[in-house]
């Protein structure tokens, strides 16, 4: 009974705190890249192709849409103590490696949150991570192990492949707070209820690095953010 | 009493006076000379120690009371509280209780009594039976009776006992009861106040309170009374093993050195000042169970001074640096000790005590300078002019001279013995001119004709002949692919590839720049093709290169050129002061009318030959080199065997003001070689020639400390670190090891695979991020092999190391040819197995037929269904799908290569037999149980692995019919 009501105060509280409008605004805006869009690259599938051909495979460290959004930049706010937890799901994030590809190629979770590896293939894969913070994985994923659970318990940019299929590339970034998120296919993102201040806006993108911007949250409402990537030299 | 009148030849009050002062100085020289005999400089050191030890129990002691479960301790006494008050309470019922239990207490003593009485009758009444029935005596049934008689009152006796011993219970039990259970709460408390108890006592030893107490201290080690038992006293170790030369005879030394350093063998005084600091690495130093118990192998051994001095200065402690010099004649008067043969040693060259009693090993465990000094040693050959105790037996330091003209012509030779590191900086080269004495003009002068006298020698002293003309073009870029990849790199180093200084194992082989200013390109191409041809002692393995690619490597090898700035070139000629160096070179050997006789009948030619063959002579290039005309000429330098033990005054340290110690003598010697000429007045011939060879200061010291550990004293057989015959076949194998660089690439005994930096590098050329880069680096890398004895088998081994076959198909870098002998092969045989500690030599292969419902089980999830492992694997000519860089070894040839125990140990956590292995983990350690398939076997993970194993050990044999 104790224990009920000490939640129910719990919940009460947290309502309160969702129905209050909190002072908070969102990030939104647009990722582009200055330099020429490269031209899709194929990628030769050289092992267990009448599986893995299923889908069309194409480079995707450099994705550019038509009108110059680049996907697949995660962008978030640098040095933010004050940012709340990237809460963990109730269902685990997925990770797909359908026809032998990686689904979704960059991926955000939450610290200390676990994510399901898929494997509908019905072939071996071998999930292979480089991390910086966790501690490294490399495990096969034999054809009888459909899903298999890993936890993330660090923050981190983790590298993702497949030594069976040496093209499977992507990546997971471990969030340490919520105010992350990964930019669209045509370059667009959001960072939702980010408590108002001056910040420092970083991006990533897997192959042109890091960048950063200002931005300054007001109490409420959307604040732009156009962000831009130099040309690769 | 003399009458008053009566005369005496003395003054008697004057005499009285003169004897009552003589008592009075006597009397107080007598306390001076027991004061001066009482007070010695420890006495106070140990006051000190005590006052230490007293702060950190009292602060132990804080820590233990705050530790202590005060709300545990307050129930407790609580209860014993509740106890005291029911027992007054209940006074009447407890005394009753109390008389009950007293009057039990005899009743249970005497029962017990009249027991164990009773024993000893019947056992003394049955062994008088057995006898008589033994006997078949007739008195034996009447005996038999008395044993039941006696028998009976046992059980009785027993059963009183048992009953007293019941009420004895019952009574306690109605104790507890009536006001609970007293002895038990007090059990309690002691538990819970142990530590405190503890420390308390011993705080009370240390530091004892209470007037009494430390009158008592006083009194203990009060002069003249402290024979008996005091606290303050000399510490000593004696070592009868560790003998001590005093000239003409030996002594075991007595080690006091505790006396002061009171702290060294315990833990706790970590963060003390010294003298009483805990001497650092217990479990290696000073603790009794330790490979150095302080007991048994002392200080001095290692610290050397003097073992039986008890004051600062008389142990003769030397500073380990200027600051710490300064801060001693601060607070001791510091200075050092006269006519002192042994002080002790710094403490940066510490390292050079273990040798004495640590022979016959490759590296001496944990000695990391030493060890570093050694190789370093080995490297730079100074064992070529120096006769050192240890590296006998070695190849010389340098390649043979013998076919110079087949590699480079005397344009490159001159400026290259000129000045070594103009051309190549890092090269172990020692330079011998343009030195702190014989720098000024007249010296160049003079030295430009030697130089021209040596480079005409040797390249007349050569072999006739030459290497043919390259049979192609290579291509440069190519070359480098392969430089960089086949492993070349993990002996050589290349200026411009390189990020950071190359590391000590990958400047085992030469380091390449400037060599296509050096060696032409037709030798560059038959050395890197089969380098045995041409130097048939070298280190230098055959990497299997084939025509093309050995042409693409010469065409690479030719782009690294001289730096900027070299010139190659020859200087001019001058006949006349050619002349007077002959001449000077005959004077010292023969007579004025020789020497002109001499000199008119040879040519220009002929003397310049002279000349250089004088020079070679003087600065010994023969101790490095193989040259013609000096293939058995002794080296020239001072044997260097005994060196840690000689003694100071025959060091010449001329006039250069350095503090007089041998390390720091040999430390000046590596830095100057020629500083002790400095302001003497020397011929040329009589001049130091010692050459200055490429050292950081941080080398410097690691060879210094190598010099200074070979000393004269040699300790008994007792006191050395014996070797077994595991040790032996791992010293043998270390040694081949270390002269064949194999840690250059492999990661073996716990060091090496230095090349995995220069891999990396290219994975991070390729487009790797730097985690990934070297993350794969330990799988392109060439393998571990600290398991190889547990992992293969010998017989495998024996030929592979014979003739290396690719095992892994995704490496660029080749396992070269080393060229072995069968002992050799032996020896790493051994080596390899004892460092596993496996069986040696063979292992028979399972010959019994497998159960077929096993192999076809092992069969079944090495398929595709399940584990799939011939996704990756080769099996024979069954190739997997994709490129090659991604495959694994092929599994025909674990019958012939793998030990069984090992294909398990692999398959069941590959991870941890090889950290960073692309072989994925099929089996999750953390839930073993759950991690094979449900469907085979049962879901037994033991039995699948053991499955798949014998299934594997079938491949590759024609019985299995693949």
């Amino acid at each position: 009974m104790k224990r009920i009501g000490t939640l129910g105060i719990v919940a009460l509280i947290c309502a309160c705190l969702a129905a209050v409008p909190a002072l908070a605004g969102n990030v939104v805006g647009k990722v582009t890249y200055a330099g020429a869009a490269p031209a899709p690259k194929p990628i030769p599938i050289t092992k267990d192709k009448e599986v893995c051909s299923r889908e069309p495979h194409v480079d995707e460290s450099l994705v550019v849409a038509a009108d110059k959004g680049l996907a697949n930049v995660v962008v978030y706010i640098k040095d933010a103590p004050n940012a709340p937890k990237m809460a963990i799901p109730a269902k685990a994030p997925e990770l797909d490696q359908r026809s032998c590809k990686f689904h979704p190629h960059v991926q955000i979770i939450p610290a200390g949150g676990t994510l399901d590896i898929l494997n509908n293939d019905g072939i071996l894969h071998n999930i292979h991570t480089y991390p910086k913070n966790n501690p490294p994985i490399n495990q096969a994923q034999p054809k009888f192990k459909t899903k298999m659970p890993i936890k993330f318990d660090k923050p981190d940019t983790i590298k993702l492949a497949c030594d069976v299929h040496t093209w499977m590339s992507g990546w997971l970034i471990v969030a340490p707070n919520a105010w992350y998120t990964v930019s669209g296919p045509d370059g667009t993102f959001k960072i939702e209820n980010v408590a108002p201040g001056a910040y420092t806006l970083s991006y990533w993108q897997e192959t042109l690095g890091t960048q950063t911007a200002q931005v300054t949250v007001a109490a409420s409402g959307d604040v732009k953010a156009d962000l831009t990537f130099p040309a690769k030299k | 009493m003399p009458a008053k009148n009566e005369e005496y030849a003395r003054s008697v009050p004057l005499l009285n006076m003169v004897f009552a002062l003589c008592s009075l100085g006597l009397l107080l020289g007598t306390l001076w000379m027991v004061w001066d005999d009482y007070y010695r400089s420890w006495r106070p050191v140990q006051r000190q120690f005590q006052a230490l030890t007293a702060k950190h129990t009292e602060e132990a002691l804080r820590q233990a009371e705050q530790a202590v479960n005060q709300e545990e301790l307050k129930k407790i006494q609580e209860e014993l509280q509740a106890v005291e008050t029911r027992s007054k309470e209940k006074r009447k019922q407890l005394d009753e209780l109390n008389e009950k239990r007293k009057r039990n207490t005899v009743r249970v003593y005497i029962t017990d009594t009249n027991f164990k009485n009773t024993k000893s009758v019947f056992d003394a009444v049955r062994f008088a039976y057995e006898e008589l029935a033994h006997q078949h005596s007739p008195r034996a049934a009447k005996k038999l009776e008395e044993l039941h008689e006696v028998q009976k009152k046992l059980t009785e006796y027993k059963l009183a006992n048992d009953q007293a011993l019941t009420e004895q219970a019952e009574i306690k039990k109605q104790t507890e009861a009536l006001v609970g259970d007293r002895a038990g709460l007090d059990m309690k408390r002691q538990d819970l106040l142990a530590a405190v108890d503890r420390l308390q006592k011993k705080l009370d030893a240390v530091a004892p309170k209470g007037l009494v107490m430390r009158a008592f201290e006083h009194v203990r080690n009060a002069p003249l009374l402290d024979f008996m038992a005091p606290d303050l006293k000399v510490q000593q170790v004696v070592l009868d093993n560790q003998n001590k030369d005093i000239n003409f005879v030996t002594i075991p030394r007595v080690d006091r050195c505790q006396t002061c350093h009171l702290g060294a063998d315990q833990a706790g005084y970590e963060n003390d000042p010294q003298p009483f600091t805990t001497h650092p690495q217990q479990e290696i130093y000073l603790a009794s169970k330790s490979p150095h118990p302080v007991d048994k192998v002392g200080c001095t051994v290692c610290h050397r001074g003097l073992d039986r001095a008890t004051d600062f200065l008389d142990a003769a402690h030397w500073p380990d640096s200027p600051e710490q010099q300064a801060q001693w004649v601060k607070s001791h008067d510091w200075h050092p000790k006269e006519h002192e043969t042994s002080p002790m040693l710094p403490s940066r060259f510490i390292e050079s005590s273990c040798l004495p009693c640590h022979q016959g090993v490759v590296h001496i465990p944990d000695a990391k300078k030493w060890n570093h000094g050694k190789d370093l040693v080995e490297r730079v050959g100074c064992y070529g002019c120096h006769k050192m105790k240890g590296f006998e037996g070695l190849r010389k330091a340098g390649p043979p001279l013998t076919r110079l003209t087949w590699k480079t012509d005397p344009q490159w030779a001159y400026p290259w013995i000129e000045n070594p590191p103009a051309f190549r900086p890092a090269t172990w080269m020692p330079r011998f001119f343009g030195l702190s004495n014989n720098s000024s003009p007249a010296d160049v002068a003079r030295t430009q004709q030697e130089i021209r006298g040596m480079v005409t020698y040797l390249f007349e002293k050569t072999e006739p002949g030459g290497f043919p003309k390259l049979p192609g073009t290579g291509d440069p870029p190519r070359g480098e692919k392969l430089v960089t990849s086949v492993g070349c790199l993990g002996c050589h180093a290349v200026a411009r590839l390189e990020k950071s200084p190359p590391s000590l194992r990958r400047r085992f082989g030469p380091n390449l720049d400037g060599i296509g200013s050096k060696a032409k390109p037709e030798w560059i191409y038959a050395w890197v093709k089969d380098p045995k041809a041409y130097f048939p002692e070298t280190r230098m393995p055959n990497m299997r290169l084939t025509d093309r690619e050995a042409l693409d490597i010469t065409a690479y090898l030719e782009t690294l050129k001289a730096p900027e700035g070299w010139k190659p070139g020859i200087a001019e000629a001058d006949p006349k002061l050619q002349d007077e160096l002959v001449k000077d070179q005959m004077r010292a050997r023969m007579m004025e009318e020789e020497v002109e006789a001499k000199m008119a009948s040879m040519s220009e030619h002929e003397k310049e030959l002279y000349l250089g063959q004088r020079m070679i002579t003087r600065y010994g290039c023969f101790g490095c080199h193989l040259i013609q005309g000096f293939e058995t000429t002794p080296p020239i330098g001072t044997e260097l065997s005994e060196e840690g033990s000689k003694e100071v005054d025959r060091l010449d340290f001329g006039f250069v003001h350095i503090p007089e110690t041998r390390q720091d003598w040999i430390t000046e010697k590596l830095k100057n070689p020629r500083i002790f000429d400095e302001g003497k007045v020397k011929s040329p011939d009589e001049k130091l020639k010692m050459p200055l060879f490429n050292l950081t200061p941080e080398e410097r010291e690691a060879v210094v400390t190598v010099i200074l550990s070979m000393v004269k004293e040699k300790p008994q057989m007792a006191s050395t670190y014996l070797l077994d015959s595991r040790h032996k076949a791992l010293e043998a194998g270390r040694r081949l090891v270390q002269e064949h660089n194999c840690q250059g690439c492999h990661l073996l005994d716990g060091e090496g695979q230095d090349i995995r930096v220069t891999i990396a590098r290219q994975l991070m050329e390729e487009g790797l991020g730097e985690e990934e880069a070297d993350s794969r680096a330990v799988a392109f890398s060439p393998p571990y092999i600290t398991g190889e004895g547990a992992r293969v088998r010998s017989d495998w081994l024996f030929r592979f190391l014979k003739d290396p076959t690719p095992i892994r198909p995704w490496l660029s870098v080749r396992m070269p040819t080393f060229g072995f002998t069968d002992e050799e092969n032996n020896t790493l045989l051994k080596y390899f197995t004892a460092l596993s500690q496996s069986d040696f030599p063979f292992e028979t292969p399972p010959v019994q037929p497998f159960p077929p419902a096993e192999i076809a089980a092992g069969k079944k999830l090495t398929s595709t269904d399940y584990f799939n492992c011939f996704s990756c694997h080769q099996q024979g000519a069954r190739k997997p799908e994709g490129d090659p860089s991604g495959w694994a070894p092929d599994l025909a040839l674990a019958r012939s290569r793998l030990r069984p125990a090992w294909i398990e140990d692999w398959i069941k956590d590959p991870q941890k037999l090889y950290p960073g292995t692309k072989m994925p983990s099929y089996f999750d350690p953390g839930s073993f149980e759950t991690s094979g398939p449900d469907d085979v076997l049962g879901g037994d993970e033991n039995k699948q692995i053991q499955a798949m194993r014998d299934y594997l050990l079938t491949l590759g044999s024609d019985r299995s019919g693949s």
